[in-house]
């Protein structure tokens, strides 16, 4: 787990003001952290598709 | 003549149409089926006795006149706590609605089933805004120390211990599915479009859908009937999806079994579903191998989609409320706020190239289905069950029951699971995932399975 950098940070206490964002912080951390993890793959795979359908 | 609670939505519908019984009788016995069940199993989050009766009431009334409105006419049906029933309070499992007063008007899906004459007896217990966090009361009949299916478990579960022989639950990456699988019932994501969302919660404004859960696939496909919006119905469907699945007379699906693996589907279930594949390929339909390996790019792609959606509209409430959301509920909501906008642009540009290559995969192959298992293993256990969402290492986790179902919703396709045979942990379902406008055949394929496998799903069971 990486944590939250104050720019993710600021978004969660914007969303869900600043005591629930710092009781939050370590949870939304992993849960973006794994959601992140798969986004390298899905914007290769995806642009791959894209183009493959633009061809055709 | 058998416990009135025992009556799918057809038997009772025909029970009623040759005067064997009555709809008073079908909602009284539902009450009292509620009455025995719900100490252990806690599927209703509201029951209106005397509201359901009074219909029952008019209903046979009308029956008695001559003025039967259709088979749904008089038959009890349940309603996840997220869509509006006028004069029951819509709550979404959240304590931020703990004090919300009855909806004023039906959402448009639940007034089109109190026109067709659908009595409504009650609100279902759902997770938090249909969410899938936390942990709701509900217990898997069958086991109460594994998972009764979400976001719509109270309407798996009341239809499960036959408290009522259908609900609508509502489906934005399996909700509907998921629960039909866990507890051996038929539950469908109709097409985009079929359904209304008018009048219920929502998580994604594009990916949600009402969809029925029944205990067989007639009883689902009178259900959608009865919800579905007319003029769609008359263009698509000459009408009726029930009759238009009696139609269809031939079928050819594809398997990508690869996948299956790559998914970590459990070979309990691998096995389970190519039974079940066996048993259509008998009944004439050709099953033949595809690689449909496109459909990976679904759950990260539904997942960027469904939770920006979801930061956007629970901003306000958010804001006025966070202290009664669930945590699990916040964190979710929050890491969707997160999603960078350029991957939410791609996964939005991605939907109709996705739908697009899938249809051009069933068109090429001539198939009228993608057909796999509905999730990757039985019922979890609830102490043991990974929660987090991109995860498929394991077979339990949500991630892995989302993977196998996002596609139709990311894509507007129908998706329909059926039961096919049960394992250690529980019911197993087989899921069909169709063409556009295809929920008919993927009906028809369904209850001809249905017809002729040699394996009955245990339901209406008595809970543990």
């Amino acid at each position: 787990m990486t944590g939250l950098d104050l720019r993710d940070l600021a978004v969660v206490r914007d969303l869900l003001g600043a005591e629930l964002a710092a009781q939050d912080a370590a949870a939304v951390a992993a849960a973006i952290d794994d959601l992140r993890a798969g986004l390298p793959a899905f914007r290769r795979d995806a642009a791959r598709l894209l183009a493959e359908e633009t061809d055709r | 003549m058998s416990d009135p609670w025992r009556d799918g939505v057809q038997e009772a519908a025909t029970a009623l149409a040759e005067g064997r019984t009555t709809s008073a009788r079908l909602v009284a016995a539902a009450i009292e089926r509620i009455g025995a069940t719900e100490e252990r199993v806690h599927a209703w989050a509201h029951v209106d006795e005397e509201g359901a009766l009074a219909a029952a009431r008019a209903s046979d009334e009308r029956r008695e006149a001559g003025r039967a409105r259709g088979p749904l006419d008089g038959i009890p049906i349940g309603v996840k706590d997220v869509i509006d029933v006028a004069g029951m309070p819509t709550r979404g499992g959240s304590a931020v609605f703990r004090d919300a007063t009855p909806a004023v008007h039906d959402a448009v899906a639940v007034a089109r089933l109190r026109a067709a004459g659908g009595v409504l007896l009650g609100k279902t217990v759902t997770y938090e805004f249909a969410f899938g966090q936390g942990s709701p009361p509900t217990r898997n009949p069958r086991d109460p120390e594994r998972y009764a299916g979400g976001s719509s478990i109270g309407s798996g579960v009341a239809v499960a211990v036959g408290a009522v022989p259908a609900a609508l639950g509502t489906d934005t990456g399996g909700s509907v599915r998921n629960p039909a699988s866990i507890n051996g019932l038929v539950g469908l994501k109709p097409s985009a479009g079929l359904v209304s969302r008018i009048g219920s919660m929502t998580v994604s404004g594009t990916m949600d859908a009402i969809g029925p859960i029944a205990a067989s696939v007639r009883g689902a496909a009178l259900v959608l009937d009865a919800i579905s919006e007319p003029a769609v119905l008359r263009e698509r469907f000459g009408g009726s999806v029930a009759g238009a699945a009696g139609r269809v007379v031939a079928g050819r699906v594809g398997v990508d079994r690869a996948q299956w693996e790559r998914w970590g589907v459990t070979a309990a279930v691998r096995a389970l579903v190519d039974e079940a594949l066996a048993v259509l390929e008998h009944e004439g339909i050709e099953v033949v191998e595809v690689d449909a390996s496109d459909l990976d790019l679904a759950l990260t792609a539904g997942l960027v989609v469904s939770l920006s959606e979801a930061a956007a509209l629970h901003r306000l409430r958010l804001r006025a409320a966070a202290g009664d959301y669930l945590p699990e509920t916040r964190v979710m909501i929050a890491s969707g706020a997160l999603l960078r906008t350029d991957d939410v642009e791609l996964a939005l540009r991605l939907r109709p190239a996705l739908r697009a290559r899938i249809e051009k995969l069933l068109a090429a192959r001539g198939l009228d289905a993608l057909v796999g298992p509905t999730l990757p293993a039985g019922a979890p256990r609830l102490a043991s069950m990974a929660a987090e969402l991109t995860s498929a290492d394991d077979a339990e986790g949500l991630g892995s029951a989302l993977r196998m179902l996002c596609a139709a919703n990311l894509t507007g396709l129908p998706g329909l699971s059926v039961a096919c045979g049960e394992v250690e942990a529980g019911p197993v379902g087989m899921h069909l995932l169709g063409r556009a406008h295809g929920d008919a055949v993927i009906l028809a394929l369904a209850e001809r399975y249905e017809q002729a496998a040699p394996w009955r799903a245990r339901v209406p069971l008595d809970p543990r």
